[in-house]
């Protein structure tokens, strides 16, 4: 299976600043992935050289099989961070104008532009103005604009920021059908929560950086649940998880107790026996949440001088 | 070509023509105000009421008011209208205007329009149904009379005084006598001048009631003043047709000669051509550059760019836009040629466009239109509002509007070396050129071959260098822009 984006060796300077650092990057064809940093990081960038607006400074990128995007933009729909619309144009013309830059046929263009404010909501807006229209609805329109020519592959750049959670909720079901019938999505946000919940795939970069780049599986399994969080039912009765051996340190936390467990600990093995030990109300085995690989990672790159490689083998 | 610029193009052009502004203020004004330029001479030609009544004269010389009264007559006027009716004006015109033909055309076209209305409005003329009450100077009570003009009773009162067939006009006097009365009002005391002017007092007077039109009152007098001056070629025995010819000035023709023959010298028609020609490249093409550098800044201002960029690249982009202006410039180029030609036919000038030039006028206006486009592309393109754009314009215009300058003497000698040199500096050459092609001169085709060759030559050194500004600018943001960042930008990749 071919790569849709093949990243290699990409650096990108604006004068003093370096923006991307030597980055590679696969996306595989098919996958929905998350693409995350922290503000300044270096996302917009690399999306932006990904689209063949910004050329890198070193390096090669490969989109769609191609050498460069300008060669396929038909095939990719691409939703910029700084999303502007012509304000004066109506809603239904600025989408058939959009569809037909990608190449689609007129009379096809006005059926999808049609089809596609249906499927967002938004079937009366079709001869407003733009200018008429509330952000969120804009940015639902631009949404469309991106989608309507039927891309194999997808590049949003924080498409949830500025979504109420009802629209929110509709373009996450948008994204996972458009994923289920093969389309390759990556899309940028700092809002860990969603990528946790939609992606398959999660790369972290930061300063230019990548720090992390995995399966959501694979990142679970190498954050790898070392804390067990559990509450007993009625009084404690004198109940002390470090009686169970392995148990590294225990914190109260709002009621709750968290119990970090030694590195070589079966945690499994280790909540059997606490639940013989006590009566307890709850007990479950705390999977790490991106929230937590994001700042440890970023934290640690912050602290650590020795750059990226070495952080991810420390975090194993 | 490509598609994907045609659409951009075809975008540009109707959200530039579809809107509110560009229809009122560049269509519909325009025409309005040309309605109104063909309209209103039609709405003052107002209808001049017909004289039905008793007109009195007191005649103290006895000879004129028989002739003057008879040329009034209803009968006489109905006979000159007959007659009027019957004249074939065009005819006539076109032989009596023949002696103007070394002219040249413009001249003698002026004077047959002229002599068309001058007919026109004498057919006009009502036939006046008048009665005439003569009264002896001895038996008349001027002032009783006065009172019954005013009450409308007698329609005028004509006073033909004793010296009228002697006096003559003594213009510098009555002149001085108004000047110093309006200057210090009645103040002025009495002195003997006072007293030789009062002696001076005209000698033929008409009174008139306020009711009476103007054109009337000027038809009384005209008629007054025939018959006075037809009874003193009488009295002084000189032949009418002697002095018509005596008086008639020969036809004196200006020619300019050069390498080429002689051409007729034609003031206005040099002057009027050469300046709507500028004109209307100027007008169309500043419109397209305007409209071109507002719709590029609102997509940086708008953030819209980048969306459109995943569509097209930069180049199909700024490609798209410019020929949507272009066709724009076409438009209102096309629209304000049609009122110019048509107000020259309306006015039956129309000879004086020469499809020949307009044809020369075409490639000049693409090229008029490619240096004002890519100066506002580029600028556009590089700036991050409107206002810092005015900022990097001044240097652009200053080159432009040179040709505005020097436009009186380009006209006038549109072959000298002012004219030539100017010609053949870049963004210059075609509104110089359209003013020299204007003129009725001809310009070498050396020159004109030359000039198009340099002009376009440039034209693409121009788009090369705002190719590499649009790309660049069109996705900076940030700090405003100076002439040397633009500069520095041709250089870069």
């Amino acid at each position: 299976m071919d790569a849709a984006i093949d990243i290699r060796g990409v650096t990108k300077t604006f004068g003093e600043k370096v923006a991307v650092d030597e980055l590679d990057l696969v996306v595989p064809t098919g996958s929905l992935c998350g693409f995350l940093g922290p503000n300044g990081a270096g996302k917009s960038t690399t999306i932006r050289m990904i689209m063949s607006i910004y050329f890198p400074d070193k390096g090669e990128i490969s989109v769609l099989g191609r050498k460069s995007a300008v060669e396929s933009k038909d095939r990719i729909g691409y939703l910029p961070e700084e999303r502007g619309i012509y304000r004066k144009m109506r809603v239904g013309e600025f989408l058939i104008y959009m569809a037909r830059l990608k190449g689609v046929d007129s009379g096809a263009a006005k059926r999808r532009a049609a089809d596609w404010l249906e499927r967002v909501a938004l079937p009366d807006v079709f001869k407003k103005k733009c200018e008429e229209l509330s952000k969120g609805m804009q940015q639902k329109v631009q949404i469309v604009a991106a989608l309507i020519h039927d891309p194999e592959l997808i590049i949003l750049d924080e498409p949830f920021s500025g979504l109420d959670p009802v629209n929110s909720m509709l373009l996450q079901r948008l994204i996972h059908d458009l994923n289920d019938q093969g389309r390759t999505i990556i899309f940028s946000t700092h809002v860990l929560f969603q990528a946790e919940q939609i992606c398959n795939r999660i790369f972290l970069i930061n300063r230019g950086k990548k720090v992390l780049d995995d399966t959501m599986e694979g990142i679970r399994r190498r954050f790898d649940p070392r804390t067990i969080l559990l509450r007993t039912r009625g009084e404690r009765n004198g109940f002390d998880p470090r009686v169970v051996s392995g148990v590294r340190k225990v914190e109260e936390r709002k009621g709750d107790l968290e119990v970090y467990l030694d590195e070589d600990t079966d945690p499994i093995e280790t909540m059997r026996q606490m639940m013989n030990l006590a009566d307890l109300e709850k007990i479950e085995l705390r999977k790490p949440t991106l929230e937590d690989v994001f700042v440890r990672l970023v934290e640690d790159a912050r602290i650590s001088e020795s750059g990226a490689v070495e952080i991810v083998e420390h975090a194993h | 070509m490509n598609n994907k610029s045609l659409l951009v193009a075809s975008r540009e052009y109707k959200s530039t023509v579809m809107t509110k502004a560009f229809i009122i203020g560049a269509v519909i004004l325009p025409l309005v105000i040309w309605g109104l330029a063909i309209a209103i001479p039609m709405l003052v030609k107002d209808e001049i009421p017909m004289m039905n009544g008793t007109i009195a004269v007191v005649d103290e010389t006895g000879q004129v008011a028989s002739v003057f009264e008879s040329q009034l007559s209803p009968e006489f006027l109905q006979m000159q209208h007959d007659q009027l009716e019957q004249f074939e004006a065009d005819e006539y015109l076109r032989k009596s205007t023949e002696v103007l033909k070394d002219k040249g055309q413009f001249a003698q076209q002026l004077a047959v329009t002229s002599g068309r209305r001058a007919i026109e409005r004498m057919k006009e003329q009502p036939v006046h149904q008048l009665k005439f009450t003569d009264i002896k100077r001895a038996e008349a009570n001027i002032d009783e009379l006065k009172q019954q003009v005013v009450n409308g009773e007698l329609l005028a009162l004509v006073w033909i005084k004793a010296d009228a067939l002697t006096a003559s006009s003594d213009w510098l006097a009555g002149l001085m006598r108004g000047a110093m009365g309006g200057a210090l009002g009645g103040a002025l005391p009495k002195t003997p001048a006072d007293e030789e002017a009062k002696a001076k007092e005209p000698s033929v007077v008409i009174y008139t009631g306020k009711t009476m039109h103007v054109d009337n009152a000027d038809l009384l007098s005209q008629r007054l003043s025939g018959a006075i001056v037809s009874m003193k070629m009488v009295e002084n025995e000189v032949d009418p047709i002697k002095v018509q010819m005596v008086m008639t000035p020969p036809d004196i023709s200006v020619r300019n000669v050069s390498e080429s023959g002689e051409t007729e010298s034609s003031e206005a028609a040099n002057i009027l051509m050469p300046i709507a020609f500028m004109m209307l490249l100027w007008i169309s093409t500043f419109t397209g550059g305007q409209y071109l550098l507002t719709s590029t800044v609102e997509e940086k201002t708008n953030k819209i760019i980048e969306v459109v960029l995943s569509g097209t690249s930069p180049m199909q982009l700024m490609t798209g836009k410019i020929l949507g202006q272009g066709a724009v410039a076409l438009t209102m180029l096309v629209l304000y040629a049609a009122l110019a030609v048509g107000a020259l036919q309306k006015f039956e000038l129309g000879y004086l466009v020469e499809p020949g030039k307009v044809v020369l006028f075409a490639p000049y206006f693409f090229m008029a239109f490619f240096f004002i486009a890519c100066m506002m592309a580029a600028v556009g393109s590089a700036v991050n509002e409107m206002r810092e754009a005015q900022a990097l314009m001044g240097p652009v215009m200053m080159i432009v509007i040179l040709p505005w300058l020097a436009w009186m003497p380009i006209v006038k000698s549109p072959n000298g070396s002012l004219a030539t040199i100017l010609s053949f500096i870049p963004p210059m050459t075609p509104f110089v050129m359209a003013l020299r092609l204007g003129t009725n001169q001809v310009i070498p085709m050396w020159q004109i071959a030359a000039t198009l060759i340099i002009g376009f030559a440039a034209v693409f050194l121009f788009i090369w260098m705002t190719a590499k500004i649009f790309r660049i600018g069109i996705l900076m943001h940030g700090k405003a822009p100076n002439f040397m960042t633009l500069l520095r930008w041709v250089r870069m990749a």
